[in-house]
């Protein structure tokens, strides 16, 4: 199921389940909550593209539940379902942040015209958003399930960035350790940051095309066909000796040419091949 | 909890429910006499949520985006 994921909260049975069959039917992914206090675990689990939640609701209503949706993502989409035709339910909706609100009984085709126009509103947002850091050198975490458009994102954060001149190089992360992914992104990488950096930085310049994968390394060094599924990703020190080795043959076996396109010294290429040679027994 | 507002909510459970049950018979029916009824139905669900609502004195339900 790859559409547009909404979540509908509602403590009445009839209502959630006919909302949920309608959307699923219009080819929408569906989660579904009694009330707020529910909403919030499921979306935490399962973020959604757009809520759509009843007003007045047990335990926690529809405006608790907008509020403490915006704490984590202060653009999230929320659509109010107002059970009271009245002026007071449309202004507590908007006062709590609404996208939109729609009045009892909804027209689904209202509804689905709401919910495509909270969806683009977001997107112009997000790009917005992207347009401002794109000129900046910070970098950039870009999260989102599969299928949402991250890799899109990141292409346009680069297409407006002064660095559009230059290619764009989609390194897969599988193919760096897991490790050195999550030190790289929590910043806290305590060990040799130009080391992290030069394997990375190797890892693009000898990939084929413009992507790489784990089928860029060698056979030996994917551990079987299986660990396609499974692979934890290649250790630095893996990967590096991947690079070099790679380059050296590309070279014909020359050390000063292969220490040259890997921007570093005879000497290091020189150390790490005789790391690389099997001990003497 | 007014009167009015359980009825909004009765007749919301309704529609939505009616327009899934309309939509899948559309798709897959090749009844043309149930289809006839389904749209006939739909047709006297809406009229009938119309008059139910001007008598509560009830603003109309949706039919559009409120912003």
């Amino acid at each position: 199921m790859t559409g547009p994921r909404i979540l509908v909260v509602d403590d009445e049975s009839h209502v959630r389940e006919g909302l949920e069959r309608l959307l699923r039917q219009s080819g929408y992914v569906v989660d579904t909550a009694t009330d707020g206090k529910e909403a919030l675990v499921v979306a935490s689990e399962r973020p959604p593209e757009v809520v759509i939640t009843d007003l007045n609701m047990p335990v926690m209503d529809g405006v608790q539940l907008c509020a403490k949706l915006r704490e984590s993502d202060r653009e999230l989409p929320v659509i109010f379902a107002t059970g009271i035709g009245e002026v007071p339910s449309a202004v507590t909706a908007m006062r709590a942040g609404a996208t939109d609100y729609l009045v009892k009984p909804v027209d689904f085709d209202a509804l689905v015209v709401a919910i495509e126009r909270a969806r683009e509103a977001r997107k112009h947002s997000v790009y917005h958003a992207a347009r401002r850091v794109a000129a900046s050198r910070a970098t950039v975490l870009v999260t989102g399930e599969s299928g949402t458009g991250e890799g899109e994102l990141a292409r346009a954060i680069h297409a407006l960035s002064p660095r559009a001149v230059e290619p764009f190089v989609s390194l897969h992360g599988a193919a760096i350790s897991v490790e050195a992914r999550a030190r790289l992104l929590a910043g806290r990488w305590h060990g040799n940051v130009r080391e992290l950096e030069d394997a990375i930085e190797r890892a693009v310049v000898l990939g084929e095309g413009t992507r790489i994968g784990v089928s860029d390394l060698p056979t030996e060094e994917r551990g079987g066909a299986n660990r396609t599924l499974h692979m934890p990703g290649a250790t630095l020190a893996e990967l590096e000796r991947w690079a070099i080795l790679t380059t050296l043959d590309a070279t014909g076996g020359s050390t000063a040419r292969t220490a040259e396109m890997l921007d570093v010294s005879v000497r290091t290429i020189q150390y790490r091949l005789g790391e690389y040679r099997p001990a003497k027994g | 909890m007014t009167l009015a507002h359980d009825i909004r909510g009765r007749l919301h459970a309704a529609r939505l429910n009616w327009t899934f049950v309309e939509r899948a018979l559309a798709k897959s029916c090749n009844d043309p006499e149930l289809l006839e009824a389904v749209v006939a139905s739909s047709d006297e669900l809406r009229e009938l949520e119309r008059l139910v609502l001007a008598l509560l004195g009830d603003p109309a339900p949706s039919t559009g985006s409120q912003t």
